[in-house]
């Protein structure tokens, strides 16, 4: 069952979320869903109606490439890996989210 | 967040969204297995966290938020922007011309008729003027042309330059060219085959020629010096005369008198580097008149390759350089010289051919305007019929732009249909082209018209355009918001009105466009007429001309020659039926001639003229039909050591002594340095019909001698077995001499005619289609005019007016249309007429005559038209329209 307390992941966060996921290893669209939940300790939710346009948009920009695999329970199953166009942006984005986040917290906490 | 993405990111999601396009449907699999497996691996979680299946399901799905939904999400993802809508919309436009097959099936040939008439008259322009010669690495290939002035003579492949001058060229610009070979190619080789003396066109060449345009045999070797006895064969010649015996190699054959061995054929297709292809290839030397042990003086144009690497301006700077520094011969001044890239047609027929084809298009892209613009009407029509349903789209909350793509999608599919047919009807045309015949003496054209890869991307470019341009306005009419009365049934009489308006504007443009197009048309049938007949200067009706070359001096020198000559005229003049017989070294409008610089030697400060001249004998002029409008011509009085004599044409009297009659005075000129003038013509025409009056000089064959003459004989009634008899006489003379152009002068000059015998036959076709669409076009717009009114006629019929008032006002309206339609074409017709005058012969552009009857005939036929329509409003019953609710 969803947390609770978990909140939606935020628009635009989510293809930095599934690059990041899958710069640990390559993974179906539901583990990657899965882990984001694990390593978010259950916080963060990915809306399942908003992971496939991502997976495919980042598919388009060449970021990510699949292939069709078979899972431990030898089912099969589109996996998808980080190309090295992929890991340079997760790179500048994952910068460029930090940039971000830093001037908001700085504004939050302007007195 | 950035989000950049460079033009390499768009482009990957363009291809993998093409690819997407082409593989949907295994797309579509994979993305529905894909989206399976993510509902099973969700349920099997919830399954393992204690829920039954069924519940687990549901949730899953739930969580998904609709599986339908995603899938259209994902599609729509993997859609191209522009692409895939346009298909969409296309389909639908294809759907929905299916449902009236019989008329989208006229409406596409319509088109087809259109496009093909616009394609096949491009796949010329491409043959001729686009297309680069099919040899290995051809952009390296350049002809070395002089700017010569004095004692000159050009050839087709342009200025020759003796083979001296070639060598040195050779010699001298080694740094620029790879190699630097020399041609030439003569029209007529007199080739001696075992069985008979043919004569055929062939080139004399340096020994790398094969090498530097980089052509290999299909058969044996070709020749690689100067002036080996060898020579090669076209594959055509040799398939023609051997039957593509492989046998044929170590074979002697004879060119012009000299016995050569064949030593290879060359490949299919390849006939040198011009439009007149050569059916036989030898060393300069074969064809050179040797003295004997002195180097072969033959006239070439020097053809090389390129250097890699050396660019064409630094060549042409090189070259330029060379030619003013290499001392030419006497009585030649060369100016300059440049680098042309070889072509299918010499530079210099390439402004007059681009024009000729130029204009040809223009009046297939006329005939395209045409059928477009009856399409159009037609659209126009068909969105008037079907308003309310698409009021009741617009009304039910479709976008205007979307309903406008509908309708232009309708008309581009149209389009697309016709404009298939119309590269099938182009495909035919340029067979049909290809076939057609040329008079049996002219030398063997090798071009192919077929349509390639530039010809279809301009069909499919042009038919896209038109189809656009003319499906924009019958659609943004049709989807114009007026939903209230288009709503109402029955209300058929009010609305639309403009857009009648709009159909008319249309069918007033065909109109006029075929008004254009049939005078134009019109125009080059009556100058060809006239061409024949006025200006020539000599009258050809009933004379033969057959063209006689001896050869080198070897064979004969020039003693042998005259009696030759003479023998020959003699036996001619004997012939039954013969009334005169004349030579003249060249025969007159068969578009050869040599030219040089006339002065008056008593007067250096009258400017010297450039004039053309042949050699003739005595009972020429009376044998052509010259009038001799002052003095004499010349007679058997002129003969080798009496004065020497000249007759000149009224251009150059009027250059030399303006307002003079010159008999008695004396012009210098020709390798002559004194001859008098002891009569003058008319100026007529001598090299080519459409040339501008020439100035030009007749100088007895007397006293100035050549190796070769034509023949001329009057024979009316007798022109066939005069032919015979000459060929006859010729073969029992010496039957190694071949005969060269020869023909009734009439057919020889209709040589010279044929382009625009030609153009005017196929203007001709054009302007019968444009007439017909324009006709089409009036009678659908009145038809469909009556129709819609028939409440209103059927009124005013019970009203009381008489059949004849309501004939009267349809076929006003139809009257109209044409009236307005005629005033623009014949100012079209005008402008078009003034820009092609330089085609026209014999005839004034705006030729009064033509420009009166082709509006009559447009009227007629727009009123011919109209009848039909005008007597269905006729039989309009009152009771019919009462009943029409």
């Amino acid at each position: 069952m969803p947390d609770p307390n978990a909140s939606d992941v935020l628009r635009g966060t989510l293809d930095l979320l599934i690059l990041k996921v899958l710069s640990l290893e390559p993974m179906h669209g539901w583990g990657i869903s899965q882990r984001i939940q694990e390593l978010s300790d259950g916080l963060l939710d990915v809306n399942q109606g908003s992971l496939y346009p991502a997976l495919q948009r980042l598919e388009h920009r060449g970021w990510i490439a699949s292939r069709w695999g078979t899972t431990e329970n030898n089912r099969r199953a589109k996996y998808y890996r980080l190309t090295t166009e992929g890991s340079a942006g997760l790179g500048a984005e994952a910068e460029s989210w930090r940039r971000y986040t830093g001037v908001v917290d700085g504004i939050l906490e302007a007195t | 967040m950035t989000r950049r993405r460079g033009p390499r990111a768009f482009l990957s999601g363009l291809v993998a969204r093409t690819r997407d396009l082409f593989l949907r449907r295994s797309a579509d699999r994979d993305m529905e297995e894909e989206l399976r497996f993510h509902i099973d691996m969700e349920t099997d979680k919830l399954v393992r966290s204690g829920l039954d299946p069924a519940e687990a399901r549901r949730r899953a799905l739930v969580a998904f938020g609709g599986v339908e939904r995603q899938r259209d999400r994902l599609r729509e993802g993997r859609r191209l922007p522009f692409v895939e809508p346009l298909l969409a919309d296309l389909r639908f436009g294809f759907r929905s011309l299916g449902r009236q097959p019989g008329l989208s099936l006229v409406a596409a040939v319509t088109i087809a008729v259109g496009v093909g008439a616009t394609t096949t008259v491009f796949s010329a322009v491409n043959a001729l003027l686009l297309r680069p010669l099919p040899l290995p690495g051809v952009e390296r290939l350049v002809s070395v042309i002089e700017s010569r002035r004095g004692e000159v003579s050009t050839g087709i492949e342009g200025p020759l330059i003796p083979y001296d001058r070639y060598l040195a060229y050779r010699d001298a610009a080694g740094d620029v060219f790879a190699s630097l070979a020399a041609h030439r190619l003569d029209q007529s080789v007199a080739l001696r085959l075992p069985q008979a003396t043919v004569s055929v066109s062939g080139t004399f060449t340096s020994g790398d020629y094969f090498r530097t345009l980089g052509v290999q045999p299909v058969l044996g070797r070709t020749y690689a010096s100067d002036d080996a006895a060898e020579a090669v064969l076209s594959h055509a010649l040799w398939t023609s005369r051997f039957g593509r015996d492989p046998d044929v190699l170590g074979r002697t054959i004879g060119l012009d008198g000299r016995e050569v061995t064949v030593v290879g054929v060359a490949p299919a297709g390849f006939g040198g580097t011009t439009l007149m292809a050569s059916e036989v290839w030898a060393p300069v030397g074969v064809g050179a008149r040797h003295n004997a042990g002195v180097r072969p003086t033959l006239p070439v144009v020097p053809l090389g390759r390129l250097r890699p690497g050396v660019p064409f301006e630094r060549a042409a700077a090189a070259v330029d350089a060379l030619a003013r520094r290499i001392p030419p011969e006497e009585n030649v001044t060369v100016q300059a010289a440049r680098l042309e890239r070889p072509s299918t047609l010499p530079a210099e027929a390439r402004g007059p051919a681009g024009g000729f084809l130029g204009m040809l298009l223009g009046m297939a892209v006329l005939v395209l305007l045409i059928a477009a613009a009856n399409i159009a009407g037609v659209m126009l029509a068909r969105g008037f019929a079907r308003r309310r349903e698409i009021a009741v789209r617009l009304a039910m909350g479709a976008g205007r732009g979307r309903v406008v793509r509908h309708l232009l999608a309708e008309s581009l599919a149209l389009f697309a249909i016709g404009g298939l047919l119309g590269v099938g009807l182009a495909w035919l045309g340029t067979g049909w082209l290809a076939r057609i015949e040329l008079p049996p003496q002219a030398p063997p054209v090798l071009l192919d018209l077929a349509p390639d890869g530039r010809v279809l991307a301009f069909a499919a470019l042009l038919t896209g355009l038109t189809g656009v341009l003319f499906g924009l306005a019958p659609a943004l009419r049709a989807s114009r918001p007026d939903l209230i009365p288009a709503l109402k049934t029955g209300t058929a009489g009010s609305v639309g009105g403009e857009g009648g308006r709009l159909r008319a504007l249309f069918v007033g443009a065909q109109v006029a466009l075929a008004v254009t197009l049939l005078l134009t048309g019109t125009l080059f049938a009556r100058s060809l007429q006239m061409g024949l007949r006025t200006e020539l200067g000599f009258e050809p009706e009933g004379v033969v001309a057959a063209t006689v070359s001896l050869g080198s001096p070897l064979d004969y020198d020039e003693d042998e020659g005259r009696a030759f000559f003479d023998e020959l005229l003699g036996r001619v003049r004997a012939q039954p039926g013969v009334e005169r017989a004349g030579l003249s070294r060249i025969v007159l409008v068969s578009g050869s001639s040599s030219s040089d610089n006339v002065r008056r030697p008593d007067a250096p400060d009258v400017p010297e003229v450039n004039a053309s001249y042949t050699l003739v004998s005595p009972d020429y002029f009376e044998t052509m039909g010259i009038e001799v409008l002052a003095g004499r011509g010349i007679t058997e009085a002129d003969v080798r050591g009496s004065p020497r004599v000249a007759v000149i044409n009224r251009a150059l009297a009027d250059r030399l002594w303006p307002g003079e009659i010159p008999l008695g005075h004396v012009i210098e000129g020709f390798g002559v340095e004194a001859a008098e003038v002891v009569g003058v013509t008319g100026t007529g025409r001598y090299a080519l019909i459409t040339e501008q009056p020439r100035p030009f000089v007749f100088l007895p064959f007397a006293q100035v001698y050549r190796s070769s003459a034509a023949i001329h004989a009057r024979a009316p009634g007798a022109e066939g077995a005069t032919l015979r008899a000459i060929a006859d006489e010729v073969r029992s003379l010496d039957p190694d001499v071949a005969l060269g152009l020869s023909g009734p002068l009439p057919e020889l000059i209709g040589f010279a005619l044929f382009p625009q015998r030609f153009a005017a036959q196929l203007v001709g076709a054009f302007g019968l289609a444009g007439l017909l669409l324009a006709a089409l076009g009036i009678y659908g717009v009145l038809a469909f005019h009556v129709a819609r009114r028939t409440r209103e006629l059927g009124v005013r019929r019970a009203l009381g007016a008489t059949r004849a008032r309501v004939i009267g006002g349809v076929v006003r309206q139809g009257a109209l249309i044409a009236a307005a339609g005629c005033v623009v074409g014949l100012a079209g017709g005008a402008a078009a007429a003034m820009a092609v005058r330089s085609l026209l012969v014999g005839i004034r552009p705006l030729d009064p005559l033509t420009f009166a009857a082709v509006p009559v005939a447009i009227l007629a036929v727009a009123l011919l038209a109209s009848g039909l329509p005008a007597l269905r409003a006729s039989a309009v019953e009152a009771s019919q329209a009462l009943r029409w609710e």
